[in-house]
């Protein structure tokens, strides 16, 4: 700690920190306005300039000037405000006085400043500069006539989003921000609006929708992709009108911040819907689930209760979920549920297992918690408590930035998970810091990696197994710091491989392998992203297991920011897996062995017989097997826009005689249902999501549902139509349950994550073979790649303005090259077709694609990617033009 | 600067894509290439950057392309609109403000049927103004593409668009020098310092510069030197820094050499913008090697391994001499790998300006070099710590670099005992405006001000009265007649309100508006200020349009204090000397020739209504 006076108040403050930190801990206000908590200080308004005893003559500004034992600073002297007043009277030359009919009128930083230092007249005059407004921008309007110049929005979107999409122009007093005279084409997470003191950036969407004053703020936890991002819903006479997150950490993506639109679309699923005569016909509640429950029964008493098949939502709370499941296995009898992350992040799940293990915590206090804070573990840690297995190998992303090398292996970052993008970004700030991106295309983590791999579509399993060969050959003595077995074997294999054959299976050259083993070799603290493009493969799980057995080579998860980094796709993709939906595992991934213990609370034991897993019961269905589930309960999500090979899973769904859809949006699924049951989203539920990094997030209901209910509410309906009530008084009610049964959940909070960090773990591997054979994708000129693009989570934010404005149609990416050989521009149509399927599709022009690999989106219902699949989110296709 | 510079569209034919992907892959995996990059894309696009070059440049360095335009749009040697085969810069500064800059503009607007900013409809001519082109020895002066035309009057002016519409067109390469030769030679030739070699070798030529003793310097320092020895040789001569503030060379590299962080860089400061100064071309024109061998000296003596000469954009023979010795030197093994046989290792690459003064700024040089706006860092910390790539730099003028090699040779005493106790050593003086001989000298410091003028310059010329002089460049304060005997040091002159700066002085005869020249002078700063912090952003062009209210006739005397009043907050509160700097020559001019703004006040200015 540093000795210092601040007015004559001594006061300590840490080294390293600046004046206006010190001063702002010790709650003194120093007015400023370029500086911003979020980013660097950079210094170049001086309003917060202060007289530095000792130090050089003039006054320095506070936001970058360094605290020293001794000085003594001196905030407010009159000379001091004399130049904040004279500098906040240069702002103020022309600004104009449009205040009224600004939307940062109530919040703006400049109005408050001049306020603030009590200036009534500004009697400098300078010219006008030249109108540069941007009005064709989307979803972002500039006002350059109002800008301050502070730089905050240039800064965030370089320093935090890495996107650099804007900048100054010009230069001294013509200085302008800028996007180079041509409309915006950025990710439009309209960070730089957040950061803007005052009205020059302005959300679109939230144009003339309130006054600052008029609005309510409700803690949420954004639903689009696995990262959970806090925000606060503002709220206007029920609608909300924006999200906002926190001044220290303002970053949202464009769905974040954008995608609310879900919550108020018109598209919303707004009462109750049953099958009648081929038509879904809107009818009450009541009628609804009784529709429900005696379409169940019938199908129950020819089939029994493994005739019904349940589908679990990543979107919907772990409290529905946790119901969900406890639906299937109490009322009905069960085990038959999974969820769709069976084809996609539970491979994740399943390859770390085999490598790591699956969690198991013992040693917890026996007694439970009678009276825990609301959504807070009700277990707790004894002395000998102890947990293994694979969730403590797993990054969470707040030490992400505290790693020292990252790879990047098929996975693009910023449309999949934007929170892991801003940590790379902060880790990037650091100068020994290494990123390694390996994907067949082109991703923005391109630009900041200091090596780059492109592989061949679906060969990330030899570029692994290369990764770990080139490691044993550049040091023979090589052994893995984790406990591991089977490391003889392993290495024996790995001194057989060629690293030649490598290279000409994957396409990445020998001296990259080696350069990038190196590089992941050095590291103190590794960690390996990895994502959709490498789990959606019909081998994702050997994948998982290819990079977890390079973890264990490599891995040291006591160091921070160390550990493998899955993307989870959905806001509770996480959560949707720890409370059970899945035919083999009891809540929080406990044996169904283990059932004696749920049967306690749940009054009755849950069976041991393992239900089918969605692919197995899909094909059941399909094939017209004997014990193939004849009924879904399916909690929203659109299967036939996401699976792979959609006319495949249509068909199927057709096959069933009974469907119940639990959802918000008419998608091509609930069009099949025989009932459907509207329910809240986030902003209108309370509850708990588990995010990627198993962090627990709360979010609170902020506008009425209108007439649609939270999804455990509409399940327990449910259940007492078929005569075994569940009860629960509320989300709260249901978590406290859930969590006296999930020992993984121990000292869980919202804003902790699981695994409780005060846990010792026993941390050990197994190496597993992996096979590198090549996926197995068909016949065509191009490699397909069915992946997630910026702006969407699955179909969900389809049915959002803001996201459509941005990203609204679906293109095929193609090179210029190959679109040159196929005689098509952007915009052409192509058909596309392959063994499953032909669509015909505009073209979009995209150099990051490399020579014969296209891309589609897979979040758009018309056309559908996922109708040229088969069984992975890679497949050969033939293009022709027209 | 005040319109708004929308990139005009234009399909790149398939040679030219060709071309700027050549560039790009080139250049474009060396850190910081972006403003050469730019240079070469403008020239493959025939003087300009159109919307789609700019784009495939965004592309091919993967920089997003709104960050690559606020980049290109920092400097003004860069064109969004399309200009002609021949751009006429017309030097707008202060020098050539004084020698009557604005008649040649009207000649030359009324010659080529065109208005500055326009490009005449045959497309061969774009006339532009520009800030000091660094040849104020010719003022009035041009430069069209990379040749300068001095000493501007009606028939030249004429006379040269003649033979440029003819096809009859200068070869920059082919000239001896940018202008003329330096006005006299007052040392001989054992104690000059910087001009010894001037106009005795040929300045493509190794050979000549290892003949007249060149590189043994170099030599003697890292083969019987140790680091400490050199730095504490360059403390001994007490030579301070050349490029205008004088902080001892020695001691700043004393603070550096300890670091531990590596690599280090030597950054020489040749973007020469200070209007008035015109001293480093000579040197960089007629002895280049001299440049590289104190820089390579530096780099032995603080431990660096690479050095970055960043040389303003306009001085095109510069860079030639420079790039040509670099080659031969490297060839030779002066510079590279090992040399003499050591392990001192040290390569040097030119960087290139494009059109900004403030880029003179040290830190701003280093975010240039960088290949970014050229904002000045806010210091602390300084480059001796946090410089180039966030390394340890020592930045020097080239001034000052190039003293090091003769400080090596007759040691750290020899060049003290030159000059005063204040300012040790020789320097190059500049005398320019109403003055009979402009020109340049290599002096020992301490000459008075009214020698240089008189005796080097020729007197005020006309037989005109000396009515101001402002002292070491733009920055710096204006003195009178009486105050012309003081000595040329940095103290002497601080205590009369003005400055060595970078040893020029600016002579105005009695026929000059004071107000006039400040209004200039004030014009150049609202134009070249880097628009980072808000005083000089908004205080500079504050200032300017007072100066404009004032001149026009319709000011008051309390504009007259709020200049005043701007000046302070701007010497206050601004992040570099940019902005500290206009105080002083208000202040001096409104004390000393407040005859001058009272005329204009009352409208009665007869100077400026001739």
């Amino acid at each position: 700690m540093v000795n210092l006076t601040i007015d004559g108040k001594a006061i300590q403050a840490e080294e390293g920190s600046t004046i206006l930190q010190a001063a702002q801990a010790h709650g003194m206000r120093i007015p400023f306005l370029c500086y911003h908590p979020a980013i660097k200080a950079i210094g170049s308004c001086r309003i917060c300039v202060v007289e530095v005893k000792p130090g050089p003559p003039r006054p320095q500004p506070a936001c970058t000037t360094k605290v020293a034992e001794g000085m003594e600073v001196v905030t407010n002297s009159e000379k001091l405000q004399d130049i904040r007043r004279e500098l906040v009277k240069f702002m103020l030359i022309n600004h104009p006085l449009d205040c009224p009919w600004c939307d940062k009128g109530g919040e703006c930083e400049l109005q408050n400043l001049t306020h603030e230092l009590g200036i009534a007249e500004v009697d400098y005059e300078a010219v006008r500069k030249p109108i540069n407004n941007d009005f064709d921008s989307k979803l972002i309007e500039r006002y350059n006539t109002r800008c301050v110049t502070c730089g905050r929005c240039v800064r965030v979107c370089k320093e935090r989003v890495g996107a650099s999409a804007i900048n100054f122009e010009n230069r001294a007093y013509f200085t302008d921000l800028g996007s180079g005279q041509v409309p915006l084409n950025c990710e439009f997470c309209g960070t730089c609006i957040e950061v803007c003191p005052v009205g020059a950036l302005i959300n679109k969407l939230f144009k003339y929708g309130a006054r600052a004053w008029e609005m309510t703020a409700t803690p949420a936890i954004c639903q689009f992709c696995g990262g959970g991002c806090d925000y606060e819903v503002h709220v206007k006479d029920g609608q909300v009108k924006r999200v906002r997150r926190d001044e220290g950490n303002p970053l949202l993506c464009v769905r974040g911040r954008f995608g609310f639109g879900v919550i108020s679309s018109d598209q919303r699923l707004k009462a109750p819907l049953i099958k009648k005569g081929g038509q879904l016909v809107e009818v009450s509640w009541d009628e609804a689930l009784d529709f429900a429950a005696q379409g169940l029964m019938q199908v129950m008493a020819k089939g029994g209760p493994s005739a019904i098949y349940g589908i679990g939502s990543p979107r919907a709370t772990n409290e529905s979920n946790y119901v969900f499941q406890k639906f299937f296995r109490v009322v009905l009898g069960t085990n038959q549920i999974d969820n769709p992350g069976r084809y996609n992040y539970w491979r994740a799940v399943e390859g770390m297992a085999q490598v790591f293990g699956w969690p198991e915590i013992d040693g917890l206090n026996p007694e439970v918690l009678k009276y825990a804070k609301p959504f807070h573990s009700t277990l707790t840690l004894s002395e000998e408590a102890k947990g293994k297995g694979f969730p403590f190998v797993m990054g969470q992303t707040a030490k992400l930035k505290e790693a020292d090398a990252v790879l990047v292996i098929g996975a693009d970052v910023t449309p999949e998970m934007p929170p892991y993008g801003w940590a790379l970004m902060e880790a990037l700030q650091k100068e020994d810091f290494r990123l390694i991106v390996a994907n067949p295309r082109k991703t923005k983590y391109d630009r900041y990696a200091h090596k780059k791999l492109r592989y061949r579509p679906g060969t990330e399993r030899a570029l692994v197994l290369g990764l770990m060969a080139a490691m044993v050959a550049a040091n023979p003595d090589l052994a893995p710091q984790l406990p591991a077995e089977g490391w003889a074997a392993c290495k024996e294999i790995l001194q057989g491989v060629s690293l030649d054959d490598i290279a000409k299976q994957t396409g990445v050259a020998v001296a990259d392998l080696q350069a990038a083993a190196a590089t992941l070799l050095q590291a103190q603290a590794p960690a390996i992203i990895f994502g959709n493009d490498l789990l959606a493969q019909a081998n994702g799980k050997e994948n998982v297991v290819a990079v977890a057995n390079l973890f264990l080579l490599i891995g040291q998860p006591a160091n921070a920011g160390s550990g493998l980094y899955p993307i989870a796709e959905k806001n509770n993709t996480h959560g949707v897996c720890d409370v059970g939906v899945v035919p083999n595992l009891l809540p929080g991934y406990q044996p169904l062995a283990a059932g004696e213990k749920f049967g306690k609370i749940w009054n009755k034991v849950p069976s041991t017989i393992p239900g089918l897993t969605l692919d197995e019961a899909l094909t059941r269905l399909e094939n017209n097997a004997v014990n193939a589930p004849q009924a879904f309960y399916i909690l929203g999500g659109d299967m036939i826009r996401q699976l792979p090979n959609s006319q495949r899973i249509r068909s199927i769904l057709q096959k069933a005689r009974f469907i119940v859809y639990q959802g918000a949006f008419m998608t091509e699924v609930a069009k099949l249902a025989d009932v459907i049951l509207p329910v809240g989203v986030h902003a209108e539920v309370n509850g708990t999501y588990t995010n990627t990094d198993g962090r627990l997030g709360q979010t609170r209901a902020a506008v009425s549902a209108n007439g649609v209910r939270p999804g455990w509410q509409i399940i327990t309906a449910l259940s007492q139509k078929l005569d075994q009530p569940l009860e629960y008084a509320s989300a709260e009610d249901i978590f406290k349950e859930m969590v006296s049964l999930m020992p993984i959940y121990v000292g869980l909070q919202p804003g902790y994550r699981w695994p409780c960090p005060d846990l010792k773990a026993d941390i050990k591997g197994t190496f597993v073979p992996f096979s590198v054979e090549p996926e197995a994708l068909g016949e065509g000129d191009f490699t397909l790649i069915v992946g997630k693009t910026m702006g969407h989570s699955g179909s969900f934010t389809t049915f959002a303005a803001g996201p459509m404005i941005v990203n609204g149609t679906q293109t095929l990416q193609i090179n210029a090259e190959d679109a040159g050989k196929l005689g098509v521009a952007a915009g052409d149509t192509v058909t596309v077709s392959s063994a499953q399927g032909r669509i015909a599709v505009p073209v979009a022009v995209n150099d990051d694609l490399p020579a014969g690999v296209v891309f589609l989106a897979d979040h758009f219902a018309e056309p559908l990617a996922n109708s040229l699949t088969s069984n992975s989110n890679l497949c050969r296709v033939n293009i022709q033009k027209g | 600067m005040a319109e708004i510079k929308k990139p005009v569209s234009a399909e790149l034919t398939a040679e030219q894509v060709k071309s700027i992907q050549d560039v790009c892959q080139q250049l474009g995996p060396v850190k910081g290439k972006l403003l050469p990059i730019l240079h070469a894309v403008q020239d493959i696009c025939g003087n300009w950057l159109p919307l789609e070059a700019l784009q495939l440049v965004a592309k091919e360095l993967d920089i997003p392309y709104g960050y690559l335009y606020g980049v290109m749009s920092f400097y003004t040697m860069f064109s969004v609109t399309p200009r002609g085969k021949y751009i006429i810069r017309l030097c707008e500064s202060a020098p050539c403000h004084v020698m009557g800059a604005e008649n040649i503009q009207e000649v030359l607007e009324e010659e080529l049927g065109i208005k500055v900013g326009g490009t005449t409809s045959d497309g061969l001519f774009t006339l532009e103004h520009t800030a000091c082109l660094g040849t104020c020895e010719v003022s009035p002066a041009m430069q069209i593409n990379e040749v300068v035309f001095g000493n501007l009057t009606t028939a030249k002016v004429k006379e040269i668009l003649e033979n440029y519409r003819a096809g009859k067109t200068v070869d920059y390469r082919s000239l001896a020098r940018t202008t003329i030769p330096p006005l006299a030679y007052p040392l001989p030739a054992e104690e000059m310092v910087l001009f010894p070699n001037l106009d005795q070798i040929n300045p493509m030529s190794l050979d000549d510069y290892v003949a007249r003793g060149g590189y043994e310097s170099l030599k003697k320092a890292v083969t019987s030197m140790g680091q400490v020895d050199v730095i504490n040789e360059v403390k001994t001569a007490n030579i301070r820094g050349r490029g205008g503030a004088g902080f001892p060379a020695g001691l700043k590299w004393s603070f550096t050499q300890p670091s531990p962080i590596t690599p280090k860089y030597i950054v020489c400061n040749a973007d020469e913008g200070e209007p008035g100064t015109i001293k480093d071309r000579y040197i960089m024109e007629g002895d280049p090697h001299r440049v590289l061998e104190g820089m390579a000296i530096a780099g032995y003596a603080i431990g660096a391994s690479h050095g970055y000469i960043y040389v303003r954009g306009e001085y095109y023979l510069s860079m030639l001499r420079l790039q040509n010795a670099i080659d031969q030197a490297t060839a030779k093994g002066y510079l590279g790998k090992n040399i003499f046989g050591t392990d001192f290792s040290f390569t040097i690459e030119i960087q290139t300006g494009g059109g900004a003064y403030v880029c003179g700024e040290e830190t701003a040089l280093i975010e240039s070099i960088e290949g970014k706006r050229g904002n000045p860092r806010v210091k602390p910390p300084f480059p001796g710590q946090v410089g180039v790539w966030g390394k340890p730099t020592i930045v020097n003028n080239v001034e000052t670099l190039s003293s090091i090699p003769v400080i090596i040779a007759k040691g750290g005493e020899w060049y003290k005992n030159k000059g005063t106790e204040d300012a040790a050593g020789t320097k190059i003086f500049q005398v320019v405006g109403h003055v009979n001989k402009p020109g340049v000298i290599e002096a020992n410091l301490g000459m008075t001000v009214r020698e240089l003028i008189e005796k080097y310059g020729g007197g005020v010329r006309g037989g005109k009265k000396f009515k101001a002089c402002q002292t070491g460049g733009a920055s710096f304060g204006f003195i009178t007649e009486s105050q012309l005997d003081t000595p040329m040091e940095y103290k002497a002159l601080g205590a009369i309100d003005g400055a060595l700066g970078s040893g020029t002085m600016l002579v105005m005869d009695e026929d000059t508006c004071i107000v006039d020249v400040v209004k200039c002078i004030l014009y150049f700063f609202q134009h070249e200020s880097c628009g980072f912090c808000l005083p000089c952003r908004r205080g500079t062009r504050v200032l300017y349009d007072l100066i404009c209210k004032i001149a026009d006739g319709k000011g008051t005397e309390a504009d007259m204090d709020k200049m005043l009043k701007v000046g302070q907050v701007m010497l206050d509160s601004a992040n570099c000397a940019l902005a500290m700097s206009p105080i002083f020559f208000i202040k001096t001019t409104m004390e000393r020739y407040r005859d001058d703004y009272l005329a204009h006040l009352n409208g009665t200015c007869s100077r400026c209504k001739k």
